[in-house]
């Protein structure tokens, strides 16, 4: 069986890119698929790469190019993951410690100065993170990742929906530290877990 | 004879099937250790003589779903000019395909005594 060359992968790969397929880990499986097939139909059908590539999309570009399954089943993956990580001892010494850490934190002269309030400060950390964690992504990994992907996009949901949540609630409250700390431990985690899908692709993905 | 082909993602009986693509990818791996995406939608319309066949949106994130749930390991080669993503077993999902095999055994053998009730009592 003829196999497809470095040029025809390379074609491969961009035609998906340009369709939107911009996460590595789904084009791996999507490339191999479709070369497994393509060789199939040049060796049965005696046909030019390009003839059973345009074939193949012919009849299957519109299953493939629909990204709600994997991506379905990569949010599944990502936020039970998260979940089982939320609830280990860690999760509740990081939750202690923050919320101890917010209720003491006006005494500090340094923060009643700078922070005119608790979401000020939440802004302050969770920037802080996030910046941390997108740098440490960037510098590990050289492709973009569905999972990584996933977890940038709810830690910012979380971020706003508590922006929203203490318009309505009383400020330096007991509740407002609680809450904040939930956020907190939430990002937190989210980082522990994009951590360590960040080694798992850097070694299953990009040192294979 | 006409035959029909069922479609896992899309044609109207494929319910029955579908809630079995799980055990039909294990039960797969438990005989042939490893294997990547395309090889077992070829096996499959292999064995079932064309009349099961897995599309592309059904197994993988089948597949991404057994990995999350720790039953499936994966192993990322490069096999002619691209990488290859291989799928076994781990130690906990030898174990539960065992379980839905029998578990799929009994639905088979229950669906027997209600379709055909002279058939089992022979």
């Amino acid at each position: 069986m003829e196999n497809l060359t470095i040029e025809d992968i390379q074609f491969t790969d961009t035609y998906l890119i340009n369709s939107g397929i911009k996460h590595k880990d789904i084009r791996i499986e999507m490339i191999d698929h479709i070369a497994c097939d393509i060789e199939k139909q040049m060796e049965f059908k005696t046909l030019s790469f390009y003839d059973a590539f345009k074939f193949f999309m012919i009849e299957n570009k519109n299953s493939l190019v629909n990204k709600n399954p994997f991506l379905k089943a990569v949010n599944k993956r990502f936020f039970k993951k998260l979940f089982i990580e939320m609830l280990t001892l860690r999760s509740l010494v990081i939750f202690g410690t923050c919320f101890l850490i917010l209720k003491q934190i006006n005494q500090f002269e340094l923060f009643v100065t700078y922070f005119k309030s608790i979401n000020e400060i939440f802004a302050a950390l969770f920037a802080t993170i996030f910046v941390a964690f997108y740098v440490y992504y960037r510098f590990k990994l050289r492709q973009r990742y569905s999972i990584i992907s996933v977890a940038f996009i709810s830690s910012y949901v979380v971020y706003w929906v508590n922006m929203v949540f203490f318009t309505k609630v009383e400020l330096h409250s007991d509740l407002s530290y609680l809450y904040t700390s939930l956020c907190l431990l939430f990002v937190i985690t989210e980082g522990i877990v994009l951590a360590k899908y960040v080694n798992y692709y850097k070694t299953k993905y990009e040192l294979a | 004879m006409h035959k029909k082909i069922m479609y896992i993602c899309f044609m109207g009986n494929s319910k029955l099937y579908k809630g079995s693509l799980t055990t039909i990818i294990m039960k797969l791996l438990v005989e042939n250790d490893k294997m990547y995406g395309y090889e077992i939608t070829q096996k499959v319309k292999k064995v079932t003589q064309g009349e099961l066949n897995i599309t592309e949106g059904a197994l993988y994130p089948a597949l991404h779903k057994l990995e999350a749930d720790g039953l499936l390991d994966v192993e990322v080669q490069k096999v002619d000019n691209r990488l290859r993503k291989y799928y076994k077993l781990t130690e906990k999902g030898t174990k539960e395909t065992a379980n839905l095999l029998t578990e799929l055994q009994r639905y088979i053998e229950t669906m027997q005594h209600l379709v055909n009730p002279k058939f089992s009592l022979e």
